[in-house]
């Protein structure tokens, strides 16, 4: 599907041209914005692979979009800018709601300028949330951050994982900031560890919860990353730490046991994390992905046991879907850096 | 950020709730309505979440001659009629493997001790840790015999490490007398804190909403006490007659009916002080104060502030409908209300002096429950000298339909004239949050399996209310009451309604 940017329009009568829009559409719609969703991409796709996106959140969470597509490298100094609105009937004889989008194209030395455009055009009061698609920029620009409340990142598109999380790093420790960090890689886990959580609510599963000692993850080329943030987290929140000093790196228990891993990439995986099997001496956890439908399959197996098996809702791998599931969340990730920290070692291997 | 009991440590800051324990929840009388239409749709869409426990099994208890198998095709197809989620088939079968039918009458001793039997193989089988959730949906008249045979079967006794609670349908009683001997037949069963009284617009959005509305925000507790509020009015209006339902409203009213429980559970929500906490005790306790400050109402003062009615033919939405005596099922000369109107007092410090308007209606014109501050207007100068403006601020808490919030202010109208018109600052549920809002019942049983008791009413609350309303129908009962008043189907409700607000020099508001 592609949805047109909008109409053209000057940059310094955006204001004018978003009241003439409302002032002249139907009284069955009704402008609605709970943040201010700010994208910033430098792929020259951005504005064709992002209208849609934001036409298809705004069915469930109401916004105003600043999207903007630099070209840093361009000779020309250029500000282009349009505006659209993104309306959808959510229930059957009510108003149409109506999310507002602004994009821009800034070129050359005017990317400079990206502070200054996004500040000129949030509505007042909502927070700020900025959605920086690829690769950060070193040297952040405390102007712009310091006023940020979240910041998403997909750490799934990093050429660099390694050097982006320092960046991102960098970025958090700034003076005054106040942004709370949303990896969309992160959230892409989320289903799938409360999957994962949930069979250890077994009594059978939790006592042997501390003898883990292997890990299989099959994933879909491409979320590498993805795969060794779950490792991450199932690392840290077992206090396991990562000995990478051998050729076939494993992490050491705290009663000093190892556990295995291993990475499987499966060239015709439906989802981006396919399955986790977790061997526990003499039992297995497995999660799966169904093939049909929304959900994961949890299982548990141990001798003389009877056999668990539940359905638990799985992440849709769209990113218009994972991003909706992080606004809709709004609370911060704890545990995102513990994770991180435990695989980092392993960031850079290919 | 809580964790299980068992302390997964995978658990942690996954979800900012209680993890609900494993458990077996038995439904008595589970061949009605209640099972299909809401609790077996409310637990499908928690199993649809991910919000159900590790392990759960269903035990239906009923009369009819039904097998599982035939039970769970049943209850499938009501799901796929009435869940909030479009069924998914595969869920559905592994959740509907997982439900059981136990036929036995109620006054069969021998169907409990087979009931406890089978539980105990369930737990052994699928893992539900000996936790038991008994829910009454049975007719009330039924439940003094169930909570026996539980007590006597050692049922409602929670093994060591394991809980056993009850989940009560209302009516809790139809009187004080009778909620009295029902809620002693509980506590010689259950515990105070494994009671668990459902009244499900407490498990609405907008309910609990009154609470964060008050104090999650800074300006609106500042105002809400007799300095700045003028009155309060809780409308509960709905176009609806009295349908199938013409047996039991005919010995309930629409003061039993809508009253005792949900009128009076939003009057204490909205009036009562801030708890010390949200725990259940702590926010329980403040409601039952609202009830203890009621100002009582008796004989003469009955007839001064209540208004009692009942609908005659009319039209809705411009179709002819039948007066209530005219229903099926209602008696001819039936005297029973179908419209109560009230103004309260609560003589405490807060609220001395402020009237609390409620209404509760049938075949009025408009489907709505709200509740609506109403806030003193301006001083006599200024804006307010020449005339007296119209239309103070009113805070309105949308239950249903369209929940939200809305708030009206007055503003200056564009022109070289000062004209100043009300205008409305809107806030809709639909409208910023996208979501489908989960049903209440899916709340509460979620709270009752997690052991969250702070939206149930407890022993206490159900008492002082229907002592508060036992007066009334008291008074009404003496030959010296008011008449009951009729109003056409399609109106706001009798005259008499409006003049019983005429004194504060108030109005009702039009929905």
């Amino acid at each position: 599907m592609t949805v047109s940017p909008g109409l053209a329009v000057e940059v310094g009568d955006i204001d004018r041209q978003l009241g003439l829009l409302w002032s002249q559409s139907d009284a069955g719609k009704v402008r609605a914005s709970l943040v201010n969703l700010v994208i910033y991409s430098e792929a020259p796709d951005a504005m064709a692979a992002n209208t849609p996106l934001l036409f298809a959140i705004a069915a469930d969470h109401a916004f105003r979009a600043l999207l903007v597509q630099a070209q840093p490298e361009a000779k020309k100094s250029a500000v282009r800018a349009w505006i659209t609105a993104h309306c959808h009937l959510r229930e059957t004889g009510k108003k149409e709601i109506c999310s507002e989008q602004i994009t821009f194209q800034l070129d050359g030395p005017a990317v400079g300028r990206l502070p200054s455009i996004v500040f000129s055009h949030l509505d007042t009061d909502l927070p700020l949330y900025l959605w920086w698609q690829g690769d950060l920029h070193p040297d952040p620009d405390p102007q712009l951050w310091r006023w940020v409340d979240r910041l998403i990142v997909d750490s799934n598109s990093w050429s660099d994982p390694a050097g982006q999380f320092r960046i991102l790093r960098e970025i958090q420790s700034l003076g005054r900031t106040r942004s709370a960090l949303a990896d969309l890689n992160w959230t892409r886990l989320f289903h799938l560890r409360y999957a994962v959580a949930q069979i250890f609510d077994l009594p059978a599963a939790l006592e042997r919860l501390d003898r883990i000692d292997r890990v299989e993850i099959v994933h879909a080329p491409g979320y590498r990353l993805t795969a060794l943030q779950l490792l991450g987290w199932l690392a840290s929140r077992l206090g396991s730490i990562l000995d990478h000093d051998d050729r076939a790196p494993v992490f050491r228990r705290p009663d000093g046991g190892t556990v295995t891993f291993r990475l499987k990439v499966n060239q015709d995986a439906k989802a981006c994390v396919e399955s986790i099997d977790i061997g526990l001496g003499d039992a297995t956890a497995s999660v799966r992905r169904k093939i049909s439908g929304d959900y994961y399959l949890g299982t548990f197996t141990a001798p003389h046991q009877a056999p668990f098996a539940q359905m638990l809702p799985a992440e849709r791998d769209k990113t218009s879907d994972i991003l909706l599931s992080e606004l809709s969340r709004i609370s911060r990730h704890p545990l995102f850096w513990p994770s991180i920290r435990a695989i980092e070692p392993l960031l850079s291997r290919p | 950020m809580p964790e299980t009991a068992c302390e997964n440590p995978l658990r942690f800051h996954l979800v900012n709730r209680p993890v609900p324990d494993p458990c077996i929840i038995v439904i008595f009388g589970a061949t009605g309505d209640l099972t299909r239409r809401k609790l077996i749709p409310a637990l499908y869409n928690l199993a649809a979440d991910g919000n159900l426990p590790s392990s759960l099994a269903v035990v239906c208890f009923a009369r009819r001659e039904k097998t599982s198998e035939s039970f769970r095709a049943e209850l499938g197809e009501a799901a796929r009629k009435y869940s909030r989620r479009p069924l998914n088939d595969e869920l559905w079968t592994r959740f509907a493997a997982n439900i059981f039918y136990h036929r036995s009458s109620f006054d069969q001793p021998a169907g409990y001790t087979s009931l406890g039997d089978e539980l105990d193989a369930i737990d052994q089988r699928l893992g539900t840790r000996g936790n038991r959730l008994y829910y009454l949906a049975s007719s009330p008249t039924e439940f003094d015999l169930i909570l026996e045979n539980l007590s006597a079967s050692g049922l409602s006794s929670a093994k060591p490490g394991t809980w056993s609670r009850l989940i009560v349908e209302k009516p809790f009683g139809t009187d004080l007398p009778s909620a009295h001997r029902l809620n002693d037949a509980v506590a010689a069963a259950f515990p105070e804190r494994d009671t668990f009284r459902i009244d499900h617009y407490l498990g609405k959005e907008t309910a609990q909403n009154i609470l964060v509305l008050r104090f999650a925000n800074t300006v609106f507790e500042a105002l809400w006490n007799r300095r700045y509020v003028d009155n309060v009015q809780i409308t509960a209006s709905e176009p609806l007659g009295v349908e199938s339902r013409a047996g039991y409203y005919e010995n309930s009213g629409a003061l039993r009916d809508m009253v005792q429980n949900h009128l009076l559970q939003l009057l204490c929500l909205t009036a009562m002080e801030p708890p010390i906490d949200l725990g259940a005790d702590a926010v329980r306790n403040e409601k039952v104060k609202v009830m203890q400050a009621l100002r009582p109402l008796n004989g003469a003062a009955v007839a001064e502030n209540v208004v009692r009615a009942q609908y005659t033919a009319g039209f809705i939405n411009g179709q002819e409908v039948p007066g209530y005596r005219h229903e099926p099922g209602v008696a001819p000369e039936s005297m029973v209300e179908t419209y109560v109107a009230l103004r309260l007092h609560i003589d405490n410090w807060r609220w001395a002096g402020v009237p609390f308007f409620m209404r509760v209606g049938k075949r009025l014109p408009k489907s709505g429950t709200e509740i609506a501050i109403q806030f003193r207007g301006t001083p006599p100068v200024l804006f307010n000298r020449e005339s007296k403006l119209q239309d103070p601020n009113v805070l309105v808490i949308r239950i249903q339909p369209d929940e939200g919030i809305s708030f009206r202010m007055a503003a200056k109208m564009p022109g070289a004239m000062l004209q100043i018109e009300p205008v409305k600052m809107d806030f809709h549920y639909g409208t910023s949050f996208g979501k489908a809002t989960p049903e209440a019942y899916e709340r509460l049983l979620l709270d009752a399996m997690s052991g969250d008791a702070t939206l149930f009413a407890r022993r206490d609350e159900v008492e002082h209310a229907w002592a508060f309303i036992d007066q009334i129908r008291e008074a009404w009962q003496d030959d010296s009451a008011p008449r009951l008043d009729f109003y056409p189907a399609g109106s706001w409700g009798p005259r008499q309604a409006d003049e019983l607000l005429a004194p504060d020099h108030a109005v009702w508001r039009r929905l």
